[in-house]
């Protein structure tokens, strides 16, 4: 059987027509397209939970992967084909209580990032559409991505000065590697189109020492430095802190250059 | 041609809307709830009973993402999902046909609640407290055993309902009854991460809280004694919170839990929305 193409336009005409009708022709198709990445950190604004003032010093971590997704945080959503994968992206899915869903995004870069300085983290290779979370992964750093050895071979180092009430300093110097590398579930909610601009991840170091009670920090080394032993409240409290995606406050900054 | 295309556009208003049809909500705590959560399901070796199982069940609203509304549920009711299930929630009949994508439910502290398949008293209770959710049970393991009676004023809407092997909502059928479950899942309370994936349900913790809490160690756990345990005192490999930082203690974070009890038709989610 053969059909004519005034039949066949027709045909398509009429689809079209009882695609609408049932309501779902608002509907389009993603399109390509990059935006900047950088990260960043927010100092402490007060005391933390223990009543320690912390000021750090330094503070730098290991990023890998940066993934954007569509899932938003605590919404949990089937998995499904996405034609973002025929373009080399990656698009993962789980049982649990945050599904990422479709994979929107990434940026591939493993460096080394000076938090109290900020840094760019790349472009992200990505798609236009309805974003709801990222994951940030760390990364644990090689002499290519920390030459200056700053991270000691750890995914994150943070090093500063607490203070409590009762006149107590605690000079301390903390790393973390965390057990799953992949924070995720970030929240990061934003209908993308194709107008200018950046992602920026600004990490609240506020969120990251808010529940260490620094007198559980083990005593001054011979230059009068604390570490977090492994068992260590503080190290736990550390820990929790990196692991807390509160800690990561993601915005879309208009008119950014791309 | 013209009879032609009239048949086509017929067709289309047929695709579209076909008549009408009923839907039956039911809800149902499954043998989790309704016999026990056994000790292979613990990564610490305990076995969980339940007693009661209230949830104040609500807004049940059978919508589409373009803000049509074909059914909405009158006042909250209580029901108690350790009873045998499932049990009914609300039937809507004469519904259009077609796909309705967007099916939410509450499970909220409202204070006129009346009975579902619940008590009277245990009606009475939950609106007297402002609970939405109650839990009484036992834990055991070996010659240990723990009781807990939990209340909590949790306010979450469950919205964008789906099932992966079903679909969004719920389409109702032509001439026809499309049951829904709001399956309640009483494994949640015991997980030890509020968002990973690979979550595990224990117990010690919990349990260890009646030795270190405020009347010390009577055989009952109480939420008060739950609240005094920091977080950072655990492993820190278990109770992660992943983005709940106001989640502090063990109490703290089996209130959060109880958010996620709300499923939908078996292992579907809903997107839960703190309110």
């Amino acid at each position: 059987m053969s059909h004519s193409p005034a039949l066949l336009s027709t045909l398509a005409a009429a689809a079209t027509l009882m695609s609408l009708g049932c309501g779902d022709g608002a509907r389009t198709e993603a399109e390509r397209r990059t935006f900047g990445v950088a990260m960043t950190a927010t100092p402490p604004t007060g005391p933390n939970e223990h009543g320690w003032t912390v000021t750090p010093e330094a503070a730098q971590v290991s990023v890998g992967a940066v993934r954007f997704f569509e899932g938003r945080v605590l919404l949990s959503r089937a998995p499904r084909f996405d034609w973002y994968s025929l373009i080399g992206g990656t698009a993962h899915a789980h049982p649990g209580h945050y599904v990422p869903g479709d994979a929107l995004g990434e940026v591939l870069n493993v460096q080394t990032v000076d938090l109290l300085a900020g840094s760019d983290l790349g472009s992200a290779n990505a798609v236009t559409g309805s974003y709801g979370s990222l994951e940030l992964t760390l990364a644990t750093p090689t002499a290519a991505t920390d030459a200056q050895n700053v991270l000691g071979g750890h995914q994150v180092h943070v090093r500063g000065t607490a203070t409590n009430a009762t006149g107590a300093t605690v000079h301390f110097d903390a790393a973390v590697d965390l057990p799953r590398a992949a924070i995720e579930g970030v929240r990061f909610e934003r209908e993308l189109k194709q107008e200018p601009g950046s992602v920026r991840i600004a990490v609240d170091l506020g969120k990251w020492l808010s529940r260490i009670d620094f007198a559980t920090a083990s005593p001054p080394d011979a230059a009068g430095i604390s570490t977090f032993p492994a068992d260590s409240q503080a190290q736990n409290a550390l820990v929790r802190g990196v692991e807390d995606t509160s800690a990561y406050v993601v915005t879309w900054v208009e008119g950014a250059a791309q | 041609m013209k009879q032609w295309l009239m048949g086509v556009s017929f067709l289309g208003l047929v695709a579209c809307s076909s008549g009408q049809g009923n839907v039956t909500f039911t809800t149902y705590g499954e043998d989790f709830i309704e016999k026990e959560i056994p000790a292979t399901a613990f990564a610490d070796g305990w076995t969980v009973r339940y007693d009661k199982f209230l949830v104040k069940l609500g807004e049940l609203k059978v919508a589409n993402h373009e803000g049509e509304t074909a059914a909405e549920q009158g006042p909250a009711k209580v029901y108690d999902v350790h009873r045998p299930g499932p049990v009914n929630v609300a039937a809507f009949t004469d519904l259009a046909s077609e796909e309705w994508d967007e099916v939410s439910y509450a499970i909220a502290p409202a204070t006129d609640a009346t009975a579902g398949n619940a008590a009277g008293e245990d009606v009475t209770r939950m609106n007297t407290q402002g609970w939405s959710v109650y839990v009484e049970g036992t834990a055991t393991k070996g010659t240990v055993s723990k009781r807990f009676r939990w209340g909590f004023p949790t306010d979450t809407l469950y919205e964008h309902c789906e099932n992966e092997d079903i679909g969004n909502g719920v389409t109702v059928p032509k001439g026809g009854t499309e049951t829904v479950q709001l399956t309640i899942h009483g494994d949640h309370l015991f997980f030890d991460d509020l968002q990973s994936p690979e979550a595990k349900m224990r117990f010690d913790a919990i349990a260890a809280a009646d030795s270190v809490g405020v009347v010390g160690p009577d055989g009952e756990v109480t939420l008060e004694e739950l609240g005094t345990v920091d977080l950072t005192s655990l492993p820190s490999n278990q109770y992660g919170t992943g983005g709940a930082g106001s989640v502090r203690t063990l109490r703290d974070f089996v209130t959060a839990l109880v958010r996620t009890v709300g499923h939908y038709r078996g292992e579907g989610e809903c997107s839960p929305r703190v309110r």
